[in-house]
């Protein structure tokens, strides 16, 4: 009689568990990308960089977001590049001339490391004017 | 009695082993997001709003009105600087109507759209638009 109590409870155990036990699919964790706004003055004719680290390998995304004179878009193009800092400055690997858009004009795989974004006004702006730059980075 | 007492301890057992955790959903950040906003734009002044893209696709913003009529405005799309204020990609200078003024394509994330005084109002001017996007 024991026994078949202790068989009875047992059995009780194991089918209480077995529906538990359905395998599932592992949770899949997803980082959003994180995205970073470098803002600033550009005078004509120079060039100004900003540094940023990746912690974890991936596609980077650069645009010339926005390019404004006294708060009115222009429609002037830049040079908007992507590299390594060295030096005293950003020595870029990719290179885009454009005006200020809302879609990415470069796109580069990185690994860990320091990097860097540049502008640079190659044309000539008639004036000082202020843009903003977004980096996405993983 | 001691078969009971050990069917009682196992199916106790059983109960805590196979117990289930039940936690607390994560609550999830509303996007900021607007589909359609009104405000007034005094001289010299501008209005914006931010909303989010989920995907990559086509954006269109419409002013549909303005009191009064007929006024034309500064319509502009962009992105969000760390101080609020909005940088703009584009823009026009438009009286309201029915169909967008302004279409740009654009990647996901934060973007902004802003209103102002492409100069010489003297009043403020009431408006309303809409975005829409993919």
């Amino acid at each position: 009689m024991k026994s078949l109590v202790m068989i009875c409870a047992i059995a009780a155990l194991a089918s209480g568990c077995s529906k538990s036990a359905t395998p599932t699919s592992p949770t899949t964790t997803v980082t959003a990308p994180t995205p970073i706004l470098f803002s600033g003055t550009l005078q004509p004719r120079t060039s100004r960089f900003y540094s940023y680290t990746l912690t974890s390998a991936g596609t980077v995304t650069a645009l010339l977001a926005s390019l404004e004179r006294n708060g009115v878009p222009a429609g002037n193009s830049l040079e908007l590049g992507i590299g390594v800092p060295a030096g005293t400055g950003c020595a870029v690997t990719a290179v885009a001339n454009t005006s200020a858009t809302l879609q990415p004009q470069l796109r580069e795989d990185y690994s860990t490391g320091t990097y860097c974004v540049r502008i640079s006004d190659v044309d000539g702006l008639p004036q000082a004017m202020t843009f903003t730059i977004r980096v996405i980075h993983p | 009695m001691i078969a009971k007492l050990i069917g009682t301890i196992l199916i106790m057992a059983a109960c805590l082993g196979c117990a289930t955790t039940i936690t607390s959903p994560t609550p999830t950040a509303k996007p900021i997001d607007v589909n359609a906003f009104s405000s007034q734009v005094p001289p010299g002044g501008s209005a914006s709003r931010e909303f989010t893209l989920v995907t990559g696709g086509n954006v269109g913003v419409t002013l549909t009105s303005t009191t009064p009529a007929d006024t034309v405005l500064g319509l502009g799309l962009g992105i969000p600087r760390s101080d609020g204020s909005c940088a703009l990609s584009n823009a026009v200078a438009t009286t309201a109507g029915n169909s967008a003024q302004l279409a740009l394509n654009a990647d996901g994330g934060l973007f902004c759209v802003k209103v102002y005084d492409p100069g010489g109002l003297t009043a403020p001017v009431a408006f309303t638009l809409a975005i829409s996007r993919p």
